[in-house]
């Protein structure tokens, strides 16, 4: 289920921004331009982030998947973004640490039961360093 | 106590995503230990102060600590790291509320 929602124009690679902000306000020019979210997303991602992070510390790397906004989806989706460089992000279960981040996971949902399906999903992927590692690479086919 | 329901309360960000993944591994381990008598709520962090009361055990993914009620850190139900130290954790707790 969670391919489908893996757009094409939604998958960079091997980016570079300086930090979380700068890495939202680029996304955002696609995502607004294909019509995926209206504007207030970005100010919705930026502030769930600064009261509720979310770093997700795994098994040795880690990884940040972004929500929220859901009152500005307009069409559900998954966004992936490798870094060249890591950003630091704050970790869900513990705000006070920050995390080096190199792969985050943007997830825009609406108010629809199938986001809760990908993103179980999604949890049982980024589980597994293979796919981590592949994802880095830009080799794995999602 | 014996009739009475254990109260859980599962609350994340948004009380929309990761709570609910959260709330799905719970209610697999209430169903392993046999335990029915129960009432889920799942919740945002911003919400919480407001139901704390009437719960009797809480569980969240932003390691939420209150001297009021038990409190339980539930991200291993994300991430899989520890899960199984959780479980048995959840475990002793809802098998003594439940009795």
């Amino acid at each position: 289920m969670l391919k489908q929602y893996i757009y094409d124009d939604l998958v960079f690679w091997d980016k570079e921004y300086k930090d979380y902000e700068d890495l939202l306000s680029h996304i955002m020019e696609t995502l607004v331009s294909k019509n995926y979210v209206e504007k207030e997303f970005e100010e919705a991602l930026i502030i769930r982030e600064k009261e509720f992070p979310t770093g997700l510390q795994l098994d040795g790397y880690a990884v940040a998947i972004p929500h929220g906004g859901s009152q500005y989806v307009k069409k559900d989706f998954v966004s992936v973004v490798t870094l060249r460089n890591p950003i630091f992000m704050n970790r869900m279960d513990n705000p006070e640490e920050s995390l080096e981040i190199d792969i985050l996971f943007i997830l825009g949902f609406g108010k629809s039961e199938t986001h809760l399906q990908v993103l179980k999903e999604l949890m049982g992927l980024i589980q597994n360093p293979k796919v981590i590692e592949e994802l880095k690479k830009g080799t794995l086919i999602l | 106590m014996a009739n009475s329901k254990i109260e859980i309360v599962v609350a994340c960000g948004s009380g929309v995503a990761t709570s609910t993944i959260a709330a799905d591994a719970v209610k697999d381990l209430l169903k392993e230990l046999g335990i029915q008598n129960y009432n889920l709520v799942k919740t945002s962090m911003t919400e919480l102060p407001n139901i704390i009361d009437s719960a009797d055990v809480i569980l969240t993914t932003n390691n939420y600590k209150t001297d009021k009620k038990p409190c339980f850190n539930v991200m291993s139900f994300i991430t899989g790291i520890n899960e199984e130290s959780l479980k048995s954790e959840l475990a002793d707790i809802f098998l003594k509320l439940n009795n």
